[in-house]
């Protein structure tokens, strides 16, 4: 008797759960999904969001930093602005990069030309981004040492400052990993950020005896 | 079998925390055929009567009829079918009908039936001796050289499986143990201050090389005095700055790398100068004054108007045995108040130990029929990658040197000595920067770039700079350069 009893309660144990799982099914599902880049899938989820979390309201957005060439000096300069938000990294990170492209909204320079697409984002386990850009981004002319610094550590800066799962990043054009945008800075592997590229200003104080 | 000699680099693809490779990449040029059904819902790949069939978002392939279970999901992505590394082999070791390795520690997908021998490297100290053992999973042929910097032993075999190690010795008999590859499997041993000589022992499989040091007390002569029996340095010929022969003990040969050329003219300026114009100029008055101010021998990495992919120009240095490696540019940048110089040395990252590895377990993936070492492959571009790693502080003091002699001439506020990973640093086997002598897209910097004074004070300044720099290495160095007398 008592080993029948067991079971009845092992069994109603796992419907309970079976309940729970399926209930909190959808919120799981969407912490799981993992980027296969097909637009189609982006309103999907936001559709049961809704209906799942009521109170959560419509997408919500998140506020990123997005690093643009200073307008009157040499170096880079931090702009903030809020972007919707994803549960998928790769996502997330390729609207960053979309919204570099798009260019400042304060009156920094740009660094990357706007015809530049981001072809795809991928992150991996250890904390690298390859973000795909289409061959537009190294079609900039007159591109020296400092220009080339700006355009790629805009990129990398923008996003290792913002997630901080990712510590380096290196970009690809056209699918394939290029040895330089414009003959400087190595662009065959993945490269953490340098915040030395700040314009001075941004860090200190003119302080110049 | 033909792609035997083929050795290439193929990017993964990271899907759910799995390395997939695009198989159409993977069999290229192994004779397959590949159909895919119009939904792109299978692939079936044919080879010699064989079949393959893969199918999209399955962890199922069907190999000759029998299913097979693969370790995730292939994948059909914008017309690229990936398929998880792990499971390369069984899919296509039974298609192909030979031999297929994956080898996750070397990153190694080895198509064919390529022996590679394992070579593991201990290192012990006892005392005075430090003894290095390279042990072979099987008889290798060891070639041992020795110069007075370094002892490289070679293996000549197509492929090698070691595990990727940079090792720093302290002690000053041996400084550093790294494996450098190539296509003979270059180990380097970097001597330390205290080496004095080198005695090694081989058997099939096992050599053993005992690094014996001299006793430390011979060892501390004063820096910068040359021992007594040490012969004069020779007379400086007639119109040469007179101290350069005894301030440049040691330093032999530079290499001076005019940035850009060709069709990749690099920055222009607002008045139409064009960079790689303004870097051979300067270049080559910087050849004429190095030879004639330090009697040095100095090599241009082109001395024309000529495309010069950047890895060649660091191999060039190498090729040359320099002893430094001077890569000039001119800068731009978008914005028009930038002005002034700038001296670099190449940014490593933070630990090299970890960007290694992160090189290693990210990097690409090659496919290998046993070939060695390819340009652009995935090995290749590590050992490269390490080849400045052991000469950064030389590198950086190098820069510091010359910035302090340009800023002199050139009075550049604010910028100076900085770091950034410049390809064309990253192969240098020696001390090595990068000059952006003034900004190109400067209008005002870009009238002084073009003029032969400008160009003779920046000149100056760099021979000044290495002058000093080799002066002051001399005398770090004390007893091993000022020692036995050089022609």
């Amino acid at each position: 008797m008592t080993s029948r009893q067991a079971n009845a309660l092992t069994v109603v144990g796992l419907v309970g759960l079976l309940a729970v799982t399926s209930l909190t099914a959808p919120r799981w599902a969407r912490l799981l999904q993992r980027p296969l880049p097909a637009p189609a899938d982006e309103s999907a989820p936001a559709d049961t969001r809704r209906r799942d979390e009521a109170p959560a309201g419509p997408r919500s957005s998140i506020n990123v930093k997005l690093f643009f060439q200073a307008a009157d000096r040499p170096g880079l300069m931090i702009e903030e602005r809020a972007v919707p938000q994803s549960n998928d990294l790769s996502r997330q990170i390729k609207s960053v990069v979309e919204e570099l492209i798009a260019g400042s909204k304060n009156g920094l320079a740009p660094t990357l030309a706007p015809a530049t697409r981001v072809l795809e984002v991928f992150v991996t386990a250890r904390g690298v981004a390859y973000v795909n850009l289409s061959k537009e981004a190294a079609e900039a002319a007159g591109g020296g040492s400092e220009a080339e610094l700006i355009t790629v550590y805009s990129v990398v800066n923008s996003l290792a400052v913002n997630f901080p799962a990712i510590k380096r990043v290196q970009i690809l054009l056209e699918d394939k990993p290029r040895p330089t945008l414009w003959g400087h800075v190595d662009l065959t592997r993945p490269l953490p950020p340098d915040m030395t590229l700040l314009a001075t200003s941004t860090l200190t104080p003119v302080a110049n005896p | 079998m033909l792609y035997e000699r083929d050795r290439r680099e193929v990017l993964p693809a990271v899907r759910n925390g799995v390395e997939m490779l695009p198989l159409n990449q993977v069999l290229t040029g192994q004779g397959v055929t590949m159909s895919a059904d119009a939904r792109g819902s299978s692939l079936v790949i044919s080879y010699g009567g064989r079949e393959v069939t893969v199918y999209d978002r399955k962890s199922l392939a069907s190999v000759g009829g029998d299913l097979r279970l693969l370790s995730s999901p292939v994948l059909f992505e914008e017309g690229r079918w990936l398929a998880p590394v792990e499971s390369l082999p069984r899919l296509l070791q039974p298609l192909l009908g030979k031999r297929v390795d994956w080898r996750a520690a070397s990153r190694l997908l080895v198509i064919g039936d390529v022996a590679a021998p394992r070579v593991a490297v201990t290192t012990s100290v006892s005392g005075d001796t430090v003894r290095i053992v390279l042990e072979a999973s099987e008889p290798v042929p060891f070639k041992v050289q020795q110069d007075e910097k370094r002892v490289t032993v070679s293996i000549a075999r197509e492929l090698l499986e070691t595990p990727p190690r940079q090792e720093r010795l302290t002690g000053g008999i041996v400084d550093s143990v790294q494996f450098l590859g190539g296509r003979e499997n270059v180990f380097a041993i970097g001597l330390g201050r205290r080496f004095q000589q080198l005695k090694t022992s081989e058997e099939p499989a096992r050599l053993v090389l005992d690094f014996q040091a001299r006793p430390l007390t011979a060892a501390a002569t004063p820096a910068g005095t040359p021992s007594p029996g040490a012969p004069v340095a020779q007379a400086p010929p007639a119109g040469r700055v007179a101290p350069a022969e005894t301030r440049t003990g040691g330093l032999r040969t530079v290499v001076i790398d005019p940035g850009h050329g060709g069709e990749e003219v690099g920055a222009m300026g607002p008045g139409g100068t064009m960079e790689k114009d303004i870097t051979l100029g300067i270049a080559r008055k910087l050849r004429g004054a190095l030879v004639n101010g330090l009697g040095v021998q100095a090599f241009l990495t082109r001395d024309r108007d000529v495309e010069v992919p950047l890895d060649e120009r660091a191999a060039f240095a190498n090729n040359y045995k320099a002893d430094l490696f001077i890569s000039i540019h001119a800068n731009a940048s978008r914005s028009h108040g930038a002005k002034g110089s700038e001296v670099y040395f190449l940014s490593y990252q933070s630990t090299d130990e970890e960007s290694r590895r992160l090189a290693i377990s990210e990097g690409a993936v090659e496919v290998s029929g046993g070939a060695g070492v390819a340009a652009g492959s995935d090995l290749a571009l590590i050992l490269w990658d390490m080849a400045q790693a052991e000469h950064l502080e030389a590198s950086s003091a190098l820069a510091t040197r010359i910035q302090e002699e340009l800023a002199e001439v050139t009075g550049s506020q604010g910028r100076g000595i900085k770091q950034a990973p410049f390809r064309v640093l990253v192969g240098a086997a020696m001390p090595a920067v990068l000059l952006e002598v003034a900004f190109i897209s400067n209008a005002d910097e870009e009238k002084l770039l073009v003029s032969e004074a400008y160009q003779n004070k920046v000149v100056g300044a760099v021979v000044r700079g290495v002058a000093r720099y080799q002066q002051q290495r001399a005398s770090v160095a004390g007893g091993t350069t000022a020692g036995p007398g050089r022609p």
